[in-house]
């Protein structure tokens, strides 16, 4: 995905796509996705990478579940804070790749450290956003 | 001092029932679990052992649905296919009858053993996603989830066994060879306790296959399609779902004051060194198994009160079993049912399954009867095949079952 915007059915389909993807997910992750590829504003990644970890944190990591949306959620480490594991990380990024039409470039994921860094590079793979 | 081998937690989610209690109210009623199946247009293929108030059809776990009773975290739903939900459940259950909480089975002293096909339909969708995207994207939990062998893997790690963890492939004997070697463990001395589960998933992708070797029924009415030794026998019916079973050393099980609702006393198996698919005719193979499980047992063929026949509603199958037991059983003529009228074949759980309603049939004091059967086929004829229940409390009872490749096993029960 790029500057150039999709054709309405490519976007269409891609919507179903993301829809399918984030099926069960926490109410409003999904919404926030499909807003994200139509409108292609940056204010919708936080509430749909929040939705996306509050699905994929193991249960120990619940407390900061409300944290995510919030600026303070910015700091949070993926691996120390949310105990999102080596293999769940590369869950996410399939995950937000399929349903965003993006590709993570993998040393940048292996490095990644907090949910701030998360954001930028969603950000930064999507084009440009307003 | 001899170890014998006691069970003392069963767990169902079964085509029959989520629990023992709707499992034996309709086994005793004989109310079968077949449910018409519309997998694709005019497929040739209209039934099948299904799961009520279980939802996991979708590929997207966050959607699945199961009854509120049962927790899962999401870090162990994630590798979980749909069959190890049914897993997890009836080990919950079989736990809950033991009187065991998660943190016993931690004790280095606790195996588990499994027995499933893995998940055609997971592996069926993880290698089309890596082929639509010409290997690149692979799911990082396609192999956990979806490979025979998922079953132990999800649950040794879920529930913290840190003694022998392992599963088996011996495809409609396989569950009934991990209680063998389940009662191996304990009588050996290597473990005080085995959890054994055995699950499938009744799908398309699990299923369908099997109608490639014109094994299964394609009679849309359950009682024209699953109806073990009858002379209309046309296929089986295919089946999933999960049971577990808790086997535990007698006097373990006792200290703990838990009762004891069976015993394995003895089992034997064999294989028909004949054909990759089908059972040899003549039954040599079983007959051979079965020797062995009594001489296990040390029981006498005389002694043998009742038998649950492994017998699938195949033409080649049925018939074999019956010559098997005609000859293994000697002049004894003890009530023989196949408890797949009711609940069809769930391929690897079948053992479990049969073991776990034998153990109700042992506590409750009846012998169900052979649901659809109408007009036994003349092979079988001087079987004892009663078509009611019989009310006459079961004593030692054998169990067959019998795979792929000819392999054959026979466990031998006994009232506790």
């Amino acid at each position: 995905m790029n500057s150039t915007p999709a054709p309405s059915s490519d976007l269409d389909s891609q919507v179903a796509r993301l829809r399918k993807n984030l099926e069960g997910f926490p109410v409003g992750t999904a919404d926030a996705g499909e807003a994200l590829l139509r409108s292609r504003e940056s204010v919708h990644i936080t509430p749909l990478v929040a939705g996306v970890l509050r699905y994929l944190a193991p249960k120990t990591t619940a407390p900061h579940e409300a944290t995510l949306l919030t600026a303070d959620g910015d700091n949070l480490r993926l691996v120390e804070d949310i105990q999102i594991d080596s293999l769940t990380m590369i869950e996410l990024a399939f995950l937000v790749e399929d349903s965003l039409a993006i590709k993570l470039p993998d040393e940048e994921l292996a490095n990644l450290n907090t949910l701030a860094e998360l954001k930028q590079m969603l950000e930064q793979q999507l084009g440009p956003v307003v | 001092m001899d170890r014998r081998v006691a069970i003392t937690g069963l767990g169902f989610i079964s085509p029959i029932g989520n629990d023992r209690s709707t499992v034996t109210t309709n086994l005793r009623e004989q109310r079968h679990g077949l449910s018409p199946v519309n997998w694709f247009p005019d497929c040739a293929i209209q039934l099948a052992g299904t799961i009520q108030d279980f939802d996991l059809s979708s590929l997207q776990r966050a959607a699945w649905n199961y009854p509120d009773r049962y927790e899962i975290f999401r870090e162990t739903l994630r590798s979980l296919p749909p069959h190890g939900v049914y897993a997890l459940c009836a080990i919950e259950q079989a736990l809950t009858e033991a009187g065991l909480a998660t943190d016993d089975l931690s004790d280095g002293q606790t195996g588990l053993f499994t027995a499933s096909a893995g998940s055609p339909r997971y592996l069926h969708h993880h290698l089309g996603e890596i082929e639509d995207s010409a290997g690149r994207r692979v799911a990082p939990w396609s192999v956990v989830t979806s490979i025979a062998g998922t079953l132990n893997f999800n649950l040794a790690a879920h529930y913290g066994i840190q003694g022998a963890v392992t599963g088996f492939s011996s495809a409609c004997a396989a569950s009934t060879h991990a209680l063998g070697y389940a009662c191996d463990e304990i009588k050996l001395g290597r473990h005080e306790r085995m959890i054994v589960v055995g699950a499938e998933e009744p799908t398309w992708e699990s299923l369908l296959p099997f109608a490639g070797m014109r094994a299964l029924s394609r009679q849309s009415d359950p009682a024209l399609a699953s109806c073990p030794f009858d002379q209309k026998r046309n296929g089986f019916v295919g089946s999933g779902g999960a049971v577990a079973l808790i086997l535990e050393e007698v006097t373990v099980a006792n200290a703990r004051g838990v009762p004891v609702l069976a015993e394995i006393a003895g089992w034997g198996q064999s294989a028909d060194g004949h054909s990759v698919a089908q059972s040899e005719p003549q039954g040599a193979g079983l007959e051979r198994a079965m020797h062995r499980a009594l001489q296990d047992a040390n029981v006498a063929a005389s002694e043998v009160d009742y038998v649950n026949a492994h017998a699938t509603s195949t033409g080649v199958g049925d018939k074999a079993e019956a010559l098997a037991l005609l000859r293994a059983l000697g002049t004894n003529r003890p009530p023989v049912t196949s408890t797949k009228g009711l609940t069809g074949h769930p391929l690897s759980m079948a053992g479990a399954l049969e073991t776990a309603l034998t153990t109700v049939c042992l506590q409750e004091g009846f012998i169900p009867g052979n649901a659809h059967l109408r007009l036994p086929d003349p092979v079988c004829a001087d079987l004892n095949l009663p078509v009611e229940n019989l009310s006459t409390p079961p004593n030692v009872i054998l169990k067959n079952s019998s795979g792929f490749g000819g392999s054959n096993v026979c466990l031998v029960l006994r009232r506790a």
